[in-house]
């Protein structure tokens, strides 16, 4: 998931990262849309709009403070017509509050033509976005495959995976900064670098694919009071989407009432008056006195009765699943017994009733809306005539427990031993043969039952000296002590230096990691969880052939055979920081013998070949 | 696997076991073999149900004389879990069967189980009826034998049933092939076959080799007469989810009377009389040899009853009951008519009180001869008579007289015991109610009346549950002295539940649902932050039980109103259940699709767009609902369950507070013990519904201060208790929060790691148990100490290191030397 950076991101690490994909955003030879003078939290600056992005650019700063991607964005508000300065907030579905810029030029004329000029372009951006986000209203979104289609997912797959590896360096600062040092600087190819890493990318891609759908809240408009005590409620197109969708009457209100008997803007003041609106609140305020409502002669002919009787007033047909069926049990046999304590009565409250009702169809219509129907056959229905034969597997899966059943184990992977044969022991004994004969097992146990006699009652007499232990225990402290010294005293590092000897570090890891990969076997292939996840899983496997990863090998060998170089170069580097040049050495030593161990190994080989 | 157990061949239907399951079913087969009672209490979703078939299973078909085996669950989807679990097992051991002759005898094993007619009607318009009763009426008309009779006689003159017709053509006993049927396939089976699936289940009953049925149709006497009477004595009853067995034994001696009842009732006796009168003039033979067969005894009027004709029977069984003559005054039809008239009527002037009245029943009886005259003796008469005229009259529609014959059942049942039974009537609904809505309760304290008969007639009783503890809380209750009375603990390699104790909110404020403070708003903000922070960090679903539907109710709308909802609504979808059944059941349905992993992996494949719902969902629901009964949230489908309070019975509750005055006097337990037992058990019940399997895994949150006093958590079962360490035991929300995230993340890792050996045994750490088991029983025999004790606790887990470790055990402590240090 891309990170939209604000201007508020203090620390220095994301701007860098934000950096490294600069380059790569305007290799592709993008050209601003349009662009304007603007102000974005009191500061001036230039905002731009291209086909993708929004970007905004404080004056005299390399930098864009605001880079985000427009594939998010979801809605735009405008500031009141008239009212100064001209404002406009570009809000986005991973983050809501937006950003707000207010254009800066002199002449407010001029402003609004900018801001005219930006909202039609982000206007055909947001809508294909909701259109991608949300079904159409009333149509159920089917999961048909050839939808697939339309999602950003059958773009080019180079152009797929770049978006993917960018936006893991961008929530990686680290990686990033790797990325910089050895893709930018040329020394490894992004591939490469890559390799090794599909476990990221592939959680990023799942990631990706997961769009977030409609907000599930309830619709409920709130009113809110305004300076004068008067009640407002604000209506806004997307807010008349929802109260259709939501109350299908007040949709068959307005195509029957609008515009022949009142006009639009009479209409929702009417509604928001009526006790049809009352009834649509999702909440047991309506009972307060301070809601009484005026009667209305149109919107009153649309009220349903309340649903608060203890069984629901729409006639539930359906057959539910046998194993869940409650009604089931409740007919199993007759009643007996008292009556449930008042407590224990359900629907004895009968203002909450309709309001539980409505959160179990609201659920029920947004899981409808994002899976349509159910497959059918997945539910154990019990349904009269021929048609639905029943299975008696299908009650299995609530069954049986999957632990106890012996799944064959992984053939596990076989050991590749440098000198195979030297450790190889079938072939100088035949298979079935025992390992020892009887005799040889005896002579054993009795040459064991010798060495061992009268181990317990030396075990017994075992009395160390008490000096001994004394001075092993002074031993002991004093070296700790010495220790904690020597750590103590040692005079910190200069930063800059510091920040040196950890990239040259990470950059010989990052070889190590790249050598190894090209020398050792290949990792079994990943578990197939998200293998059907994303059209590009095989983009991002780059499948070596041995030619391939031997000159990948050598590569990297060369490498690493000059880290100890550049390790050398900080040693002596280090005299002029006024840091202890052995300090650095000792600091550098398990490196070193990470490297020597591989170029070690990668001669071994090359003699063999 | 196939092993031993003392030399009984078992047949398990899974290539692994837990050492749970094969503690249990050691203990099951002693238990059998002693042929006497046991309590066992085994963790939920180790596998319970399939032990225990596949013990008693292999019990029958290893010896010569098979016992039945009476199976009772709670609900419906219990009994066809249970149902499908032993089609199962019997698959499994034809498949393992080594002789032709073997097949052969596994392929003619029964299994059936039985619910009511509403459930298993096939008839076009009777199945289309919403009421159990009313089902039961109209299939009474169009089967009993007078109709029958006739309209064979005389085709077309009255109708009949197809379905119930056709069966007559198949030869009794051979009504459905040998196998185990779920009730959807025996259903499945009366429509490919057009037969009555009810009646081809009552009617091979005395065949099948197990039933499968709810604990009413063995602990209600009216429906026991029916339907169980004819097991033998050596069958072997087990009660499943016995948890609450308690309660259905007290509901099913218990009646309630309300003024329409008693309206409807005096409509009947009019109606029964002009019959009467209508039969003296058409058909008085009728009649008169009614009376004939009164006076030799209820018995011989009652033998020879096809099932078909029994529509209600004697709420209790005394078998020297049944075989006295009817008193004289009640003999002849006017007669009992009138009689039951004026025992309305008295009822009814009863009901004019408007103070509360608590007496015993013999008191009332005292009141009832004083003002009326009616005799003790034949009230004790009233049910069986007034089934005995309704054969008579061959009445049609006997729906419409269920009142009437409430009544009677309330007048045998209010005459025949003297103990364990109080009347209350209370006027009013509530306190603060001004219409009076009387009800008089005749309610029964005593929860081992209505067993007595099953532990008296039965010589093996078995109660088990994933939560009866303490244990010896039910022999107490239910009168009765088991055998064994175990509880196993969970042996695990991993903790795969967590259980947390919430005891205040992030603010520090303590949260309960004391009736004093549970409306407070900031305890209803709490334990609505509580569902909203669970509702961010957990996947898929999650479960919440409040402690009565009152509650839950009052609490969803101040969080609505609060906004709380809102929060909810962002991460998860909200699901309530309702009063009704079936909206409700379809709410779960819903729930579990959100919740089914299946429908993740579509939404990551398609990339779709709508995928919100890959979050999951919230149910919420009441402890001791509908919901809590019968339904698992295994795996996706339960990932937290968070019990808001503890779950208090209603202790202002008249009827409640007469139980527990009575368990006090007649059997020393305590009030408060009692009602802290009941509410553990309903929230250990609750959230124990998480689990299945051990690689399975949920969070338990136990939100109230008082689960962290040590009394209340004393008395949860003891395999979860063991799991809820010191720390996680006073929590607040912010701190179960981590401990939560924490949790998930380490239970998420790759669960294949080896159980093997600890927690799930193969077929050679059986042998190898059984081995060290023989030994330690011959070192018994040498030793003469007598001290060493068969490793029993704690499951030990054998492997080659523990042989070593046995012979340390002989040496002695005083040879020790201490090392100096």
């Amino acid at each position: 998931m891309s990170r939209p950076s604000s201007s508020s991101a203090g620390p220095s690490t994301p701007t860098r990262a934000l950096s490294t994909s600069a380059p790569a955003q305007q290799s592709t030879g993008k050209k601003w849309l349009t662009r304007a003078p603007s102000v974005y939290n009191k500061l001036p600056g230039t905002l731009f709009l291209g086909s993708e992005r929004l970007v905004w650019k404080q004056d005299g700063v390399p930098q864009p403070a605001v880079n985000v991607r427009l594939d998010k964005a979801s809605a735009i508000f405008n500031s009141k017509e008239g009212a100064l300065p001209v404002r406009l907030k570009v809000a986005f579905t991973d983050n809501e509050k937006g950003y707000q810029f207010a254009f800066a030029a002199p002449e407010a004329e001029e402003a609004l033509q900018q801001r005219a000029e930006f909202v039609g372009l982000l206007t055909p951006i947001i809508n294909r976005n909701k259109s991608l986000a949300s079904p159409a209203p009333g149509t159920p979104a089917p999961s048909t495959p050839g939808e697939r289609a339309a999602t950003p997912m059958a773009g080019p797959m180079i152009g797929q995976e770049n978006i993917l590896r960018r936006s893991v360096l961008l929530a990686h600062p680290d990686l990033a900064q790797l990325h910089k040092d050895l893709v930018i600087s040329g020394q490894l190819s992004e591939a490469e670098f890559w390799h090794g890493r599909e476990s990221l990318l592939s959680s990023e891609r799942a990631a990706a694919g997961q769009k977030r759908g409609r907000a599930s809240q309830l619709v409920d408009p709130k009113p809110q009071t305004g300076e004068g005590g008067d009640i407002r409620i604000v209506i806004t197109p997307q807010l008349v989407h929802d109260i259709f969708e939501e109350f299908p009457v007040v949709a068959r209100a307005y195509s029957e009432n609008v515009p022949n008997e009142m006009n639009e803007s009479s209409f929702w003041a009417r509604y928001f008056q009526s006790a049809l609106f009352n009834q649509n609140r999702a909440s047991t305020r309506s009972s307060a006195p301070q809601h009484t409502v005026k009667p209305d002669l149109i919107f009153d002919a649309y009220l349903e009765p309340e649903d608060d009787a203890s069984s629901p007033r729409q006639i539930l047909s359906e057959s539910v699943d046998r194993l869940l069926d409650l009604a089931a049990t409740e007919e199993d046999h007759e009643e007996t017994g008292n009556e449930k304590d008042v407590t224990m009565q359900p629907g004895r409250e009968r203002g909450i009733l309709p309001l539980i009702r409505r959160f179990n169809v609201h659920s029920e219509r947004l899981l409808q809306q994002a899976l349509g129907e159910g497959p059918p056959g997945k539910r154990r229905r019990l349904e009269g005539g021929e048609e639905a034969r029943f299975d008696p597997n299908d009650y299995y899966e609530e069954i049986v427990i999957d632990d106890l059943i012996d799944h064959h184990a992984s053939t596990g992977v076989q050991l590749d031993l440098l000198n195979a044969s030297l450790f190889s022991t079938t072939t100088t004994r035949a298979p079935d043969a025992p390992l020892r004969t009887a005799e040889e097992s005896a002579a054993l146990l009795s040459s064991f039952r010798s060495q061992t006699h009268g181990y317990l009652s030396a075990l017994h007499s075992l009395k160390p000296s008490r000096k001994a232990a004394e001075a092993a225990f002074q031993g002991m402290t004093s070296a700790v002590r010495a220790q904690h010294a020597a750590h103590r005293s040692l005079p910190p590092i200069p930063p800059e230096f510091f920040r040196q000897m950890t990239t040259c570090q990470t950059a010989a890891n990052e070889f190590l990691r790249q050598f190894w990969g090209a020398v050792l076997p290949p990792p079994p292939p990943p578990p197939p969880i998200y293998a059907g996840a994303g059209a590009g899983a095989a983009g991002d496997r780059i499948g070596l052939s041995g030619r391939e990863r031997a000159a990948k090998a050598q590569k990297m060998a060369g490498y690493l055979a000059r880290t100890g170089e550049k390790v050398d170069a900080l040693v002596k580097a280090a005299e002029g920081e006024g840091v202890d040049p052995e300090r650095v050495r000792a600091a550098f030593g398990p490196l070193m013998s990470a490297v020597d161990k591989a170029l070690k190994l990668y001669g071994q080989r090359r003699k063999k070949a | 696997m196939k092993f031993n157990i003392d030399g009984l061949p078992i047949v398990f239907p899974y290539d692994r076991i837990y050492p749970e399951q094969y503690s249990y079913m050691c203990d099951l087969k002693k238990t059998l073999d002693a042929q006497g009672h046991g309590v066992l209490e085994m963790p939920s979703g180790t596998g319970k149900t399939v032990s225990l078939l596949s013990l008693i299973v292999s019990y029958q078909q290893h010896s010569a004389h098979p016992r039945k085996l009476i199976y009772c669950s709670r609900t419906v989807p219990e009994i066809e879990k249970a149902l499908s679990e032993l089609q199962r097992l019997i698959k499994y051991r034809i498949s393992q069967a080594e002789t032709p002759e073997e097949r052969t005898k596994e392929e003619s094993f029964m299994g059936l189980g039985l619910t009511s007619r509403k459930n298993l009607c096939l008839h076009p318009d009777v199945s289309k009826e919403k009421k159990g009763k009313v089902v039961d009426a109209r299939c009474r008309d169009l089967t009993n034998s007078a109709v029958c009779e006739k309209g064979r006689a005389n085709p077309g003159s009255v109708p009949l049933c197809d379905w119930h017709e056709k069966l007559g053509e198949k030869e009794p006993g051979n009504l459905i092939p040998p196998g185990v049927y779920t009730l959807a396939e025996v259903l499945q089976y009366g429509r490919d076959e057009g037969v009555c699936p009810y009646f081809t289940i009552r009617r091979m009953m005395p065949f099948v080799d197990v039933i499968i049925y709810s604990f009413h149709y063995l602990l209600d006497p009216k429906v026991a007469e029916q339907v169980s009477k004819e097991f033998s004595k050596d069958a072997i009853v087990v009660f499943d989810e016995a948890h609450n067995i308690d309660n259905v034994c007290l509901e099913s001696l218990s009646i309630d009377l309300t003024r329409p009842m008693l309206d409807s009732a005096a409509r009947s006796v009019v109606k029964l009389t002009e019959k009467i009168e209508e039969i003296k003039e058409t058909d008085a033979s009728k009649l008169q040899d009614e009376y004939a067969k009164l006076v030799e005894g209820l018995q011989e009027a009652n033998n020879d009853v096809p099932d078909e004709d029994a529509f209600s029977a004697n709420p209790v069984l005394p078998d020297d009951l049944l075989k006295e003559a009817v008193p004289g005054n009640i003999r002849k039809a006017e007669h009992f008519v009138a009689f039951l008239k004026r025992f309305v009527e008295y009822l009814k002037t009863r009901m004019r009180v408007l103070h509360v009245v608590a007496e015993t029943p013999l008191s009332f009886l005292q009141h009832l001869k004083d003002i009326t005259y009616i005799e003790r003796r034949p009230l004790r008469f009233c049910a069986e008579r007034l089934q005995s005229l309704v054969r008579t009259l061959e009445l049609s529609k006997i729906d419409e007289h269920s009142a009437l014959q409430k009544v009677a059942s309330f007048a045998t049942l209010v005459a025949t015991y003297e103990k364990g039974f109080l009347l209350i009537l209370e006027p009013f609904e509530t306190e603060t109610a001004t219409v009076p809505n009387p009800i008089f309760h005749f309610t029964c304290l005593d929860p081992s009346l209505a067993i007595k008969p099953v532990f008296e007639r039965f010589s093996s009783v078995v109660i088990t549950s994933g939560t009866i503890s303490p244990l010896d809380m039910y022999p107490k209750m239910l009168q009765f002295t088991p055998v064994i009375q175990e509880s196993y603990p969970m042996t695990l390699t991993r903790n795969c539940f967590l259980p947390l104790v919430i005891t205040r909110g992030s603010d520090q404020v303590a949260v309960s649902s004391r009736f004093e403070v549970r409306n407070d708003p900031a305890v209803v903000r709490n334990f609505g932050s509580i569902l909203v922070e669970y509702s961010k960090i957990v996947p898929d679903g999650i479960v919440a039980f409040f402690p009565s539907y009152l509650y839950m109710e009052s609490i969803v709308a101040a969080w609505n109103d609060m906004g709380i909802l809102n929060e909810v609504w962002k991460n998860k979808l909200i699901f309530v259940e309702t009063p009704d059944a079936n909206e409700t059941s379809i709410a779960l349905e819903n729930y579990r699709r959100v919740c089914a992993p299946a429908l993740r992996g579509v939404c990551l494949a398609h990339g779709m767009q709508a995928c919100n719902n890959g979050r999951g969902a919230v149910m919420l629901s009441v402890a001791r609902g509908k919901v809590s009964e019968g339904i698992d949230f295994d795996h996706n489908y339960g990932r937290a369950v968070i019990m808001f309070g503890v779950p208090y019975q209603y202790t202002q509750s008249r009827i409640l507070r007469a139980r527990l005055e009575y368990l006090r006097d007649a059997y020393r337990i305590r009030e408060s013990e009692f009602l802290a037992f009941d509410a553990m058990r309903t929230a250990a019940q609750c959230v124990g519904r998480v689990l299945r399997g051990k690689t399975d895994w949920g969070l338990m949150v136990f939100a109230d201060k008082r689960y962290a006093r040590a009394d209340k958590r004393a008395k949860l079962p003891r395999w979860m208790n063991q799991y809820i360490t010191e720390t996680a035991s006073n929590l607040s929300t912010d701190m179960a929060i981590v401990l939560s995230k924490l949790f998930m993340r380490q239970i998420s890792q790759n669960p294949n790691e080896n159980q093997t050996g600890i927690s799930l045994w193969t077929l050679e750490h059986i042998e190898r148990r059984q081995a060290a088991e023989r030994e330690a029983a011959e070192q018994m025999q040498v030793d003469d100490r007598g001290s060493f004790e068969p490793v029993n606790d704690a499951v030990p887990t054998l492997d080659d290191d523990d042989e070593f470790a046995a012979s340390w055990d002989k040496f002695r402590d005083d040879e020790l030397v201490d090392v100096p240090m």
